[in-house]
Order: C-alpha cells, then sequence, then structure tokens
C-alpha cells in the first residue's frame, strides 16, 4: 500500500503552515477562533530535540523564531477533518520582521559558504602560463522539479505497549526512527517505522520523510490518536526538497596539438537554506570532476553556498550528473575548437591504467572508455552524421532565414560513482536472511527498501535454486528485526543487495539437498574498509567501484519554433554483471525519459527508442546503473542542440526562450 | 465550517435552465468543469455561491449537421465533436480540438467550455474566430445568433439570463490550414491561419495569434493587401506583411518578449513561405 | 448535498460537500484506493476512472457532476476480461505495472482497444505521451500494448465464430 492509502478509525489530520517570506523572524501569530476539535502545535510543544540531523545538519523541526527560507514550517494544525484543517489554516495571521539581503549563489557572502573543498594537483598555475590556448566555459544546471506521482507523507499509530508505529514513504527507514525518537525525547527501541510501496525511489524520498514522520508523531505524543500528515501537490511545491542549482566554471589549459595539460574548475552548489546532504554532494562533484579524463595539472575548487531557497535534496546521479555535464560540454566544445572530432580528442585524453587521479589514488583498472566510444558510434553512426551536421551547420548563412529542419548529434562518456564517500553509511553493513521452507518455498527478508529491485532480485533468486520467481517472498525495511543499513539509494540494493541474495542462494542451493529443511541463510555484505580512499584527507580512490555508459543523443530542430525533436537516443552500458536485462533495460530507459525532460526535451519521434546494449565485463560483480542515464544524457543532448543550432549552449534546461536569447546576444 | 457550500441547480432541460438563469444571473454555469478544477488546486475547491450544472440538458448536447454547417451544442464534450470524423472537421480544429489534451479530459472538456473562459483564450478560440463561426445565446423568450468575435467583444459578455446554447461551424473550403499551439509557460503562443488558393492567386486568407492571457493578434490590414496576389508571394509582399504585422505587434503589444515578438514574426513569415500555387 | 450514483454496479448514495473531486469520494468514502489523485490538475492521470464507459479524471470532478452517473474504478474494472488481457499482455511484453500507475494504464489502453483492432504508432504515442509513469517510455509497454491487442482480437474472433 501507498503511503495515502493508509486509513485507521480515529485518525487526525495534520496540515503545516509554512513562512511566507524568505528570511525574518517570527514576531506575532495570530490564531482566529479555532474549534475545539481543531488544535495548533508550534516549535514549543516539541518535547525533545527542536532540530533534526540529516548527515551532519540540523534543521529546525518547526520554525522557533527565525525563519530561514520561504515556506519554512511554523505551524501544524490537526484535526479530525482535514479539508476543515487547511480551512481554518488560511485565516492563521502570521507577522515576521523582516529587512534581509536576498542571498545568492551568483554573487554569495563569505558568510554564506557553508562548506569548501579544494584539489591541488601538479603545477597548474605554471602550465598555464605557458600554455599554447585557453579555453573557458561556464555551466549551470538549474534544477528541474520532475514529479513521480506518489504522494509524500507519514501516518503514525500509538500501540498498546506505548510505542509507536511509523509508516513512512521513505528510503532510509532508520533516519525516521532516530528522528521521530530524538525530537520526542524518547528511546530508539520505541520506534518502529515501516515502509509504504513506493513508486519511484527518488531521492525526495530520502531524509524529507523523516520531517512529515516526526510532525505527525508530534500529534500522536500530544493526542494519544493515529496523525497522518499527506503533503497536496501544492504542499509538495512549498515544503518539498528542491534540487541543487550548480554552477562550474572551467579553464582548461591545450598544448599545440589541442590536448589538456591543465585543468582549472571552480564549482559553486545551492545547498539551500539548510544543505542536507550538501557537504556529499560537494565531495562527489568535485572528485569526480574531471570524469575519465587524465589530469596531471588541476586546481578543482567547490563551494557550497547557503541560500533562502528551501533544504535540498541530492537528486539522480547526486553531483556527478552536474560535474559531468560541465566537462563532458566543455570538452566537446575544445575538440570543435580545436576542429577534431569529439571521439578523437577524448580517445587521446582519456585515463589510462596506472595514472594517478587528481585525489592522488592510483587508476587500479584501465576504465572501459574506448570500447564504450566505439560501441556507441558503431550503432548511431555518429561519426560520419556528425561531420555531415557539422558540414551543414558551417554552410548555413543564418539560423533566421533557414527553413530546413536543423540537426545535431552529440557524444558524452560517463561514469556512475558507487557508493558514499562519506564514510558513515558504507561502514554499515547489511544482512540478508533467506529462508526455504519445508514446502521448497524461499522467502528473503532484508532492512533494505525494496521497490523497483523486487523483481531482479526474485529472478536471480529463482534462476540459482531453479524456482518460480513468483512464488518467493520478500520482507524488507525496519520491522524485519534486522539491524538498519543505511539509506536504499545509490544503487545500494543493485550493488549491495544483490551480492546478497546471490550469496544466501548459493548456499542454499550447496546444502538444500544435504541438509533437512527448512533451511535458514544469513548472509552479511560488509563494504570493505579501506577501499583505497581517506576521507579524513580526501585522498585515494573515491568510488568504490564505477560503471560506465557512453551515449549518443541525436535531434532534429525546428529552425522557426526552434523546438527541438529527440530522434535516437543510444547508450553502451558497462555495469558489471546485468542480473536481469529486461529490468536493466527498463530502469535505463525511465532513466532517459526524466533525463531528457530535464534538460527541457519535451518530444520524441514516436519509435525513435533509445537503444542500450552492454558491453561484455571482465567483472563478476554488479554494478549501480540507474544513475547513468542522469550523468550522461544532459551534455550529449546539449551537444547535440548546440550543433542543430549553431550556438553554443551551456546550461540546462534548454528552452526555445534561451536559443533565442543566445541567438540575439550573438 | 468557514466556508459555505456553493448552491448547485441541476436543470434537466432548457427552460429549466433559462428559467434559473433569469433569477440567478450571477451564478456559474458549469459544464465539463475543466478549466475551473484546474485552475483550482485546493483539496476542496472554492467554487462560487451559485453554480448551474449544465451536462444533464439534452439541448445543450446535440450535434447536427447539414451541407453548409455543423451545429454543436454548448455542453458536448470535445471528444463527441471528434468523433463527427477527421476527415469532415476542418484540418485546423481537428488539431485545435486534440491539442487540448489527453482523450481523457477530452470526455470531459466541453466546446461551450473552451470559448466562455475569460481568463485566457482557449485552444479552439482562433480557429474557430477565423472560421466565422456564430454562437447562439438565449434567454426566456428570446434567441439570437452572433459572431464568436462580438461575443468575445461584448462587455459584460452576455446579458442577463443569456446562457451560450450552441456553437454553428461553416463548412467554408479553406485548402489551406494551420494550427500551433506551443506550450512554453508564460511565452506560449497558439496560431491559426487559414487561406484559400484559386489557381495562382490567393483568394482568401486570415490569420490570429494568441498569447497567454486574452491577448489576441490580427491584422486585417495585413490580411486584405495580400488578397489577390500572385503565388508564391514575391519578397516585396511578404516584407511588406511582415512589416504590417511587426507594426501591429509593436503597437498593441509592446511589453512582449523579444522571443515572443521575433517567433510571432518568423512564425508568419514561414507561412507566407508555404503558400504556393495549389 | 445528496448524491446517489452507480459505483462499480453497486447503487450507492453519499451525503457530501457538493465541491469535493470524486477522487477524494472514492478514496476517502469508498475506500477505494487505486483511485489516486496525484496532481489535482488532470495531468498526471493516476486518478482516472470510467464514467458511463468513458474514461475521465476524477480529480477534476465535483461531487454534484457525479448524480446518477455509472462510476468505474479500478477496483471495479480489474476483474472483468478486458482488463486480465491488458494485464496479460503487459505481462507478456516483461512490463510490471506497479499498483499506483493501474488506472492510467489500464482505462486509455482499455479505450483504445475499444475503438482499434491494431493499433498503430502514432495511437501508442498518444498513450505513452499523457502516461505519466516513467517506464511507459520502454519498449516493453509498447510491446505490451500491442499484445494485448492480439488477445482482445483473438476473443472477439472467437466470440463472431461462436
Amino acid at each position: 500500500m501507498y503511503i495515502n492509502d493508509f486509513s485507521f478509525p480515529d485518525m487526525l489530520y495534520g496540515v503545516i503552515l509554512g513562512s511566507t517570506i524568505p528570511r525574518g523572524t517570527i514576531q506575532e501569530i495570530l490564531l482566529p477562533e479555532l474549534p475545539s476539535q481543531i488544535k495548533v502545535l508550534t516549535a514549543k510543544e516539541i518535547p525533545g530535540l527542536r532540530e533534526f540531523t540529516v548527515r551532519e545538519q540540523k534543521i529546525p523541526l518547526l520554525a522557533y523564531s527565525e525563519i530561514r527560507y520561504e515556506g519554512e514550517p511554523i505551524l501544524l494544525l490537526y484535526g479530525p477533518d482535514e479539508y476543515e484543517c487547511r480551512n481554518f489554516a488560511e485565516k492563521i495571521v502570521i507577522r515576521y520582521e523582516s529587512d534581509y539581503i536576498i542571498e545568492t549563489l551568483e554573487q554569495p557572502g563569505e558568510h554564506q559558504i557553508a562548506a569548501r573543498r579544494v584539489i591541488n594537483y601538479g603545477d597548474p598555475d605554471t602550465v598555464f602560463s605557458g600554455s599554447f590556448q585557453e579555453i573557458e566555459g561556464t555551466y549551470t544546471i538549474h534544477p528541474k522539479d520532475i514529479s513521480t506521482g506518489d504522494a509524500q507523507g507519514a501516518l503514525v499509530l500509538p500501540r498498546s505497549d506505548s510505542k509507536l508505529q511509523v509508516i513512512s514513504s521513505t528510503l532510509w527507514p532508520a533516519h525516521v526512527r532516530n528522528t521521530v525518537a530524538l525530537t520526542l525525547g524518547i528511546p530508539k527501541k520505541d520506534v518502529s517505522v515501516e515502509s509504504s510501496a513506493i513508486l519511484s525511489p527518488s531521492w525526495k524520498k530520502l531524509w524529507f520523510p523523516s520531517h512529515l514522520a516526526a510532525l505527525a508523531s508530534l500529534i500522536t505524543f500530544h493526542t494519544n490518536r493515529p496523525a497522518k500528515i499527506i503533503l497536496s501537490p501544492r504542499d509538495e511545491q512549498t515544503f518539498g526538497p528542491g534540487r541543487s542549482k550548480v554552477i562550474i566554471h572551467h579553464r582548461t589549459a591545450l598544448d599545440k596539438e589541442g590536448g589538456a595539460i591543465a585543468y582549472d574548475v571552480d564549482i559553486r552548489i545551492d545547498g539551500g537554506a539548510y544543505p542536507a546532504f550538501g557537504k556529499e554532494l560537494l565531495d562527489r562533484t568535485c572528485a569526480a570532476a574531471l570524469g575519465a579524463y587524465r589530469g596531471e595539472n588541476v586546481l578543482i575548487s567547490g563551494k557550497l553556498i547557503r541560500t533562502t531557497t528551501p533544504p535540498k535534496e541530492a537528486g539522480n546521479g547526486m553531483g556527478l550528473a552536474e560535474t559531468l555535464f560541465a566537462l563532458e560540454t566543455q570538452v566537446t566544445r575544445i575538440a570543435e575548437l580545436c576542429q577534431q572530432s569529439p571521439v578523437q580528442w577524448k580517445k587521446q585524453n582519456f585515463q589510462k591504467k596506472g595514472d594517478v587521479l587528481p585525489t592522488g589514488g592510483f587508476l587500479r583498472e584501465r576504465p572501459p572508455v574506448e570500447e564504450l566510444i566505439d560501441m556507441v558510434s558503431a550503432v548511431s553512426d555518429f561519426s560520419r552524421k556528425h561531420a555531415s551536421y557539422e558540414l551543414l551547420r558551417k554552410r548555413r548563412p543564418s539560423l533566421r532565414y533557414e527553413r530546413k529542419l536543423l540537426k545535431g548529434i552529440g557524444l558524452s562518456i560517463c561514469y556512475q560513482g558507487n557508493g558514499f564517500l562519506g564514510k558513515r553509511d558504507n561502514e554499515l553493513p547489511v544482512t540478508m536472511q533467506a529462508r526455504l521452507d519445508t514446502e521448497g518455498k524461499l522467502s528473503l527478508t532484508t532492512p533494505l527498501v525494496v521497490s523497483k529491485t523486487a523483481a531482479g532480485w526474485k529472478n536471480l533468486a529463482g534462476s540459482i535454486l531453479e524456482i518460480d520467481p513468483s512464488t518467493i517472498e520478500l520482507y524488507s525495511g525496519e520491522t524485519t528485526g534486522i539491524p538498519e543499513a543505511g539509506p536504499s539509494i545509490l544503487s545500494r540494493n543493485i550493488t549491495i543487495g544483490s551480492s546478497l541474495v546471490e550469496k544466501c542462494c548459493e548456499a542454499i542451493r550447496q546444502r538444500r539437498f544435504r541438509d533437512p529443511l527448512p533451511l535458514e541463510i544469513k548472509r552479511t555484505f560488509r563494504i570493505p574498509r579501506n577501499t583505497h580512499w581517506r576521507e579524513e584527507d580526501f585522498t585515494g580512490n573515491p568510488f568504490l567501484s564505477r560503471s560506465w555508459a557512453a551515449t549518443v543523443v541525436e535531434v532534429f530542430m525546428d529552425p522557426i519554433l526552434l523546438d527541438v525533436k529527440v530522434r535516437g537516443v543510444w547508450m553502451i552500458v558497462e555495469a558489471g554483471k546485468i542480473l536481469d536485462r529486461n529490468w536493466a533495460v527498463e530502469t535505463l530507459e525511465e532513466g532517459i525519459y526524466f533525463a531528457l525532460q530535464s534538460c527541457g526535451a519535451k518530444e520524441w519521434i514516436p519509435f525513435a527508442n533509445p537503444m542500450i546494449q552492454f558491453a561484455d565485463s571482465s567483472q563478476n560483480k554488479t554494478k549501480g546503473l540507474g544513475d547513468l542515464p542522469f550523468i550522461g544524457v544532459p551534455s550529449a543532448y546539449v551537444c547535440a542542440v548546440s550543433q542543430a543550432a549553431g550556438y553554443y549552449f551551456d546550461s540546462i534546461p534548454i528552452t526555445p526562450a534561451l536559443m533565442h536569447r543566445y541567438m540575439e546576444e550573438l | 465550517m468557514v466556508r459555505e457550500s456553493s448552491h448547485i441547480y441541476v436543470p434537466r432541460n432548457l427552460g429549466e435552465l433559462l428559467a434559473i438563469r433569469k433569477i440567478r444571473p450571477d451564478a456559474l454555469l458549469f459544464a465539463g468543469g475543466t478549466y475551473i478544477l484546474k485552475d483550482n488546486q485546493e483539496k476542496v475547491p472554492e467554487l462560487p455561491r451559485h453554480i448551474i450544472y449544465l451536462m444533464d440538458i439534452d439541448e445543450l448536447k446535440r450535434v447536427s449537421r447539414t451541407e453548409r454547417y455543423l451545429e454543436i451544442g454548448a455542453a458536448v464534450s470535445i471528444n463527441r465533436i471528434l468523433h463527427v470524423g477527421k476527415h469532415l472537421l476542418p484540418r485546423a480544429l481537428w488539431d485545435a480540438l486534440k491539442g487540448i489534451g489527453p482523450p481523457a479530459l477530452l470526455n470531459q472538456a466541453t466546446l461551450g467550455g473552451n470559448l466562455c473562459v475569460r481568463k485566457e483564450r482557449m485552444s479552439a478560440y482562433h480557429v474557430l474566430l477565423l472560421m466565422d463561426v456564430k454562437i447562439e445565446l438565449r434567454r426566456t423568450g428570446s434567441s439570437r445568433w452572433i459572431p464568436l468575435q462580438r461575443f468575445i467583444d461584448l462587455e459584460p459578455l452576455i446579458e442577463n439570463g443569456e446562457v451560450v446554447t450552441r456553437i454553428r461551424i461553416p463548412f467554408t473550403s479553406w485548402d489551406f490550414q494551420i494550427y500551433r499551439r506551443l506550450q512554453d509557460g508564460k511565452d506560449g503562443l497558439t496560431y491559426c491561419a487559414l487561406a484559400s488558393r484559386q489557381k495562382e492567386v490567393l483568394s482568401a486568407f486570415t490569420f490570429s495569434f494568441g498569447a497567454l492571457g486574452p491577448h489576441v493578434i490580427r491584422s486585417r490590414e495585413v490580411e486584405s493587401a495580400l488578397l489577390g496576389r500572385k503565388l508564391p508571394l514575391t519578397e516585396r509582399d511578404k516584407q511588406q506583411a511582415l512589416l504590417g504585422l511587426r507594426q501591429t505587434v509593436e503597437r498593441s503589444h509592446r511589453d512582449f518578449s523579444s522571443f515572443r515578438k521575433d517567433r510571432i514574426l518568423s512564425i508568419f513569415s514561414s507561412t507566407l513561405d508555404m503558400l504556393i500555387p495549389e | 448535498m445528496r448524491i446517489s450514483f452507480h459505483l462499480n454496479g453497486r447503487h450507492v448514495s453519499i451525503n457530501t460537500i457538493p465541491e469535493r473531486r470524486l477522487a477524494d469520494i472514492l478514496r476517502e468514502d469508498y475506500g477505494l484506493v487505486g483511485t489516486h489523485p496525484g496532481c489535482y490538475k488532470g495531468t498526471c492521470g493516476f486518478c482516472t476512472v470510467l464514467m458511463d464507459g468513458n474514461p475521465i479524471y476524477s480529480c477534476l470532478l465535483p461531487a454534484f457532476a457525479v448524480r446518477e452517473k455509472t462510476i468505474t474504478t479500478i477496483e471495479g474494472f480489474l476483474p472483468t476480461r478486458e482488463a486480465q488481457e491488458i494485464l496479460k499482455g503487459f505481462q507478456e511484453a516483461g512490463c510490471l505495472l506497479p499498483e499506483y500507475v493501474l488506472a492510467s494504464v489500464l482505462f486509455p489502453v482499455n479505450s483504445l482497444l475499444e475503438t482499434t483492432d491494431i493499433p498503430d504508432e502514432e495511437d501508442i504515442e498518444e498513450i505513452i505521451r499523457y502516461c505519466h509513469w516513467g517506464p511507459s517510455r520502454s519498449m516493453a509497454f509498447r510491446e505490451g500494448i500491442i499484445i494485448a491487442a492480439k488477445f482482445r482480437n483473438r476473443r472477439k474472433r472467437r466470440g463472431k465464430r461462436k
């Protein structure tokens, strides 16, 4: 059941009232005359901690006095009728004192900087001063909110044993439990958390559901009745965490042959008023700033900036989508300015086995980039199309008088960095329990929150034990009694979960005809310590593993309406062992769809479907792949549109209005 | 309760509707209601105090066809109009109706509703405007047919007690029809152009642009200057027509962004390029 | 306001605020939680129901507009052989439909199969264009519609032979 589908007798509904100003202090709250069944809670009624913590960031449950963003929750109304509560919420007047200065990402003050990261390797200053030429570009990623459909919310039930039962649309039940316990000031053992069904495992469901669960728990704490908070679509726009805007400035020094000899990358990330996961986002963005390219003289400096916007979710690709969009767009531009094909330039500048990363680690394996680029070029006919569209572009007199369809094609190479850089979540062991009962029925139990991976796991278990996957039972989440496992995000279900399914089922297979049934197997996955990464001094190999993709996007553009149609998407993926091909393809196709939407693409030519292939992998382990489209598609799309229009675009999403602005400016 | 509920009138026939409308001229006429509810995203939408629900009145749900025109009841769903057939409906009208939204929305939305929205001009408006559509307004004891243009220009829209009952679309044989709807948020545009050609001569030409809100951009001067011109149009004809449109836009829509102005001109310019002999 | 209507084959009557959205009434008063109002503006389609046999968005329909109408929700539609044919089609194509999206997929596909024997690219594209579930862009989803059409046609032919 989805979170909004639960209902209990005697249930109370909570409605959040948020701030109408972005910065200031609360002076006075004027309540209308309320009927006896409607009550109001403020920060003063929070019995435990008034703030909850996401990583190191503290966020107020309800604003006490200071307001730091528009929409910040101030009051919680509750009553037996949600409609009535919403009506009364509209009648409440809050007076503020406010003389704030607008805090932006573009021109941040020193006090706005929440965190910094600098990677300095080699001698970039000297190399830049003696370089043949420098190429600069500023790339902006404007977040575009894409709704997944299912509601955000929480439901809390008082139990007869004076404990609280929380149902939440969360991917991180342990965080919900901690947040509820700490804000109510009760022991963690008195809170149990159940995850509701989730339509799409988006980042919105990472830490934000904990906030809602803590608010709903507050109602139950004060009334001892079931309480439910569901955000309406409008509420989600007001309170729901948004994605970070990111601005990345690239300066690349080139030698006479056009090869990159030094990189200078400046990264600015909007962390919102409370940068939850902001440090991880900053670190990943900086660590991956050079993507698959060799860098011997590098300066990467990143800043996490506080602004008066709502707290941020991390977003698919978590930092890599932003940083590799900027990098791939920059290197494609370099190739074109050097009169080289992007394929040729990229191949000459790729990392090789044994190269030293800007973070100091040695590259232990050769990235499969050359194979991927060759494969994707072959299936999409990239080189021929790119050359011929380039010729068309150069021969065209002016876009203003063009009546024929404009064509463009772009190529990107990217990787998905699996695992968190921060140690804490990586070090939590994940346990899975498998049981084969006397009738030969298999059940799997895991604390990971399972949504889309369920079918893949069942197929994997079914194929190992040669049983019908549809007969396999899967129990997941916090209530299984298995210790917490960290958030089910960043492909942890695929990388860790799948390996556990495999280990458990292999063990059962070996014992099932030797030992009597029922058989119970428990396996724990401990992420290897010291995986060549030292978080303290930010050195080594930052990611547990990397999955790779080469992406080509081809577009047609109407010269009059400046409308872009996606003609085709080709993607070659190397993600280790693929457990379930259908599931993997479906995940990538869905990702491509959302990624194109976030770039501003609205139309697809019918049946110009993404064409996805998997490269042979020598590796026997499974790696995540769900974020690859979000990382690889944007720069391929922007490069394709740039070629079609004949202007270098450097931000997403691209809209016809933006194209027009570029055309006017140039 | 803080808010009082609306009072709903549900007339069963036209007579009842007109009688109620007479005593409740301020009531909201509610047919499919898609625009009204879309515009109101509260869990329980806030609606006017008095509402007259039109969908139970058979007279408003009829479609009839003669040799010269198609007559559509104000409460006929868009999907039912589409069922008249792609080959019978003018191409631009078909595109406009189809483009309103998904089939489930078209089962609810009505043509009357599409024309009566005041805040903005909806998709079908521009096509119907150019097709010289007439609207039947009725009240107790009287009825009148007025051109769509006048219906829109009338302030107040309709007189006390009047109701839109039918829409009459003449079957004029336009041999060139274009309809475009560009949904780009505040820069969105709707465009329709219709033309007739006799051999190498442009015998009829009309166009209309709609921008967000109630803006309508037309130019009778440009239209009439092009009439009788030989096709394809000469470069001079085209430039003069473009200049005429540019002046119209600058005169009455100075506040439009340069993007929107340019887009209007380039769409129009491409239409002029497309006007070639049959 | 008292409103009577036919719901999944049953005649029902409810006393409610006339402006309430049908989607909320179905969920909150009749426990039919397969109807999901995801946007309240007729975009997501997760609240689709049949009204007098035609798909409509129940989030855009106020209670007073439901009087004496026949409403079929996804719960009422699922047991029918039409629904089962479509589900089987998607299953064979390897496209698993989560419960949340059933109403937004099954009703439009059923409408299409009622009017078309062999859906063409344009028909399928129209379903996908308005479907707000990410995996509807997959090949498997398209194949699901085509296979469902085959099941439907096979049954129609058998019916004719009898």
